[in-house]
């Protein structure tokens, strides 16, 4: 019985390091904003958009700051809308000539969250037809698994289309692939302009891009940099059609694969935590705009979109959060959902040593009251206390002592 | 016990007729895609029935033993009260697992019928976090209901429902997929719990 008792202690403890932690971020959370900011192709510096209590300043990296019209001015490739509507937009910068449309066919943004990653999937692939007769995508009645093996399985009859199964399955192997994949990645929509099929890395890291053309499977082999580690893959088909996808490697390297050769480029900005941290692309004509936001920063890099070379940098800090008393207080805290992570398990989270001033406070004060009562003090009451601070001590007035059944 | 097992019944007849039903308004493709894309749980009234189910069936069980002292009574039978108790809570756990069984692999058939494995494995991974809430549920009544002294019956509630509140914390399809053990072991977690409060009652706590 006792073993049960203290188990049943356990229990009450693991569930007061949930609840409480959870209460107390709900009392205590503060938004976290980070001023809109967006690299000047036309001042060369970082143009910066901040709202603090419903008043917005607009400035630059260097401290400038701006009115509204030449805040659009300098943003070009953010505000052409507006400046298009005004007369204002010049024809060409830095040699290249540009209009409404062709700057909004150069924008894109690619975002990227931990969750997109870390999710149950089913594995089922919708494989469009790339060159369709019609001018829009349509569903092509069936879906593909790939494991060692390429199936289509048609959903009106839930069976598998042999012939064409067969004849996919010997492009892909052709090409030296090797099964079950690492990731398959493509964009199972009819919404969007044009198909480029799948990207997929197979057991051998090794890289594919397959497609369906005219019926018929394509398949070729991407010659990838040596010694990466693929975790995601987007396919991006953007209207520019510059490149095909962007690839992510477990140690936070960003690469873009392009179109006409399947170059493999590396995105020059310092790794990020894929497993952690938000990216954000925001691309035009000139640069890229790279933002990496994890808990404690947001920096953002801009990139020349045509010379790769990573140009100017900027971070911006979060709030520091007053999380002595909370470390005081709580030796750790366990979570079964998190942002990053569409799974439920649970997550045990240290806060460090600091617990143990509020843990031989209690203790003594445990010790205390029995004196006082003449009672005498329970072992497992006075360890759990010792060893899990507040959570021990409102454990054994919850459910009472250890010892005692 | 009849009662929970029509209900159980009707809502999976409900159930499959309406997934039929848009199956032929919209055609197979695009529910599957609804399903794959949308990450959308075609049997999501399903939530709640077990759960429900199994509060039920140790409620109906064990409160007319308590309300009326009868328990303590059987005890006094030349029966070990040990013996007693695991023939009780064995007779609800097998008959209550059983049902669950029969639904399970109900709608595990009916899924297979439709859809590729691949969807069915997720389906079946989706639905066990609230099966094994209904058998929590259950052995959570008895916790509770056994324990005899009501400083100890509300401790017993709200661990009881902080835990079972674990098993509900996501709606993405096939959320807990890693932790299968995990929510097998509470089972065993919440046998050795109701234990205590036999135990408890046994001795005679006031």
């Amino acid at each position: 019985m006792k073993i049960i008792k203290i188990l049943l202690s356990l229990t009450t403890i693991f569930l007061l390091a949930w609840v409480l932690p959870w209460l107390w971020n709900i009392a205590t959370d503060k938004p976290n904003h980070y001023p809109f900011t967006y690299y000047s192709s036309v001042a060369e510096t970082f143009g910066i958009r901040e709202t603090i209590n419903e008043q917005t300043t607009l400035k630059d990296a260097q401290g400038n700051t701006y009115t509204q019209a030449q805040f659009d001015s300098i943003l070009p490739m953010v505000y052409f809308r507006q400046l298009t509507r005004e007369g204002n937009l010049p024809d060409s910068l830095q040699g290249v000539e540009m209009n409404q449309k062709i700057i909004a066919m150069n924008n894109f943004y690619f975002r990227y969250r931990p969750a997109d990653k870390n999710k149950p999937v089913i594995p089922l692939y919708t494989l469009f037809e790339s060159m369709p007769k019609r001018v829009d995508l349509e569903m092509p009645g069936d879906r593909f698994r790939l494991t060692r093996k390429l199936e289509f399985v048609q959903p009106e009859t839930n069976t598998i289309d042999i012939e064409k199964s067969n004849q996919f399955d010997a492009a892909l192997r052709e090409k030296g692939f090797l099964g079950p994949p690492k990731i398959v990645a493509g964009n199972p929509t009819t919404r969007k302009a044009y198909d480029e099929g799948y990207f997929i890395v197979d057991s051998q890291n090794k890289l594919f891009h397959l497609k369906m053309v005219n019926g018929r499977p394509y398949v070729s082999s991407v010659d990838l940099p040596e010694n990466i580690n693929p975790v995601w893959i987007t396919v991006t088909e953007y209207p520019a059609r510059q490149f095909y996808a962007f690839l992510i490697t477990d140690d936070g390297r960003l690469f873009t694969i392009f179109t006409g050769g399947y170059e493999v480029k590396e995105i020059p900005v310092p790794a990020f935590n894929p497993e952690r941290d938000n990216l954000l692309i925001m691309g035009n004509l000139f640069h890229w705009n790279v933002e990496v936001t994890s808990e404690t920063a947001q920096t953002l890099f801009a990139v020349g979109a045509s010379d790769y070379q990573l140009k100017d940098s900027i971070t911006f800090s979060a709030p520091e959060e007053n999380e002595k008393l909370y470390n005081i207080l709580f030796p750790f805290s366990l979570r079964f959902t998190s942002v990053n992570n569409e799974f439920v398990k649970p997550r045990i989270e240290f806060t460090g040593f600091g617990y143990l001033i509020s843990a031989v406070l209690l203790l003594l004060g445990y010790i205390l009251i029995r004196r006082y009562q003449k009672k005498s003090i329970r072992f497992w009451t006075a360890a759990l206390i010792f060893l899990t601070g507040t959570f021990g001590l409102l454990a054994s007035i919850i459910i009472g002592n250890t010892e005692e059944n | 016990m009849l009662a929970i097992a029509i209900a159980g019944l009707l809502l999976h007849t409900y159930m499959f007729m309406r997934v039929g039903r848009s199956i032929r308004l919209v055609g197979a493709e695009h529910i599957w895609d609804v399903i794959i894309t949308r990450n959308q749980f075609l049997f999501s009234e399903l939530k709640y029935l077990p759960l429900l189910s199994g509060a039920l069936l140790g409620l109906s069980q064990f409160i007319p033993e308590i309300t009326n002292r009868r328990i303590k009574l059987t005890f006094h039978l030349p029966l070990r009260e040990k013996t007693i108790t695991t023939w009780m809570v064995g007779f609800g756990f097998i008959l209550l697992t059983g049902l669950f069984l029969v639904q399970f692999a109900g709608l595990f058939t009916g899924m297979h019928l439709l859809f590729a494995p691949e969807i069915v494995n997720n389906g079946a991974l989706t639905v066990l976090p609230w099966y094994l809430a209904g058998l929590w549920a259950y052995m959570a009544c008895v916790f509770v209901a056994v324990e005899p002294t009501w400083r100890m019956r509300i401790p017993n509630m709200l661990l009881s429902t902080g835990l079972i509140r674990i098993l509900f914390l996501s709606d993405f399809p096939a959320a807990y997929a890693p932790i299968p053990v995990l929510m097998f072991a509470g089972i065993l977690l919440f046998v050795l719990f109701l234990w205590l409060s036999v135990f408890r009652l046994k001795v005679g706590r006031q």
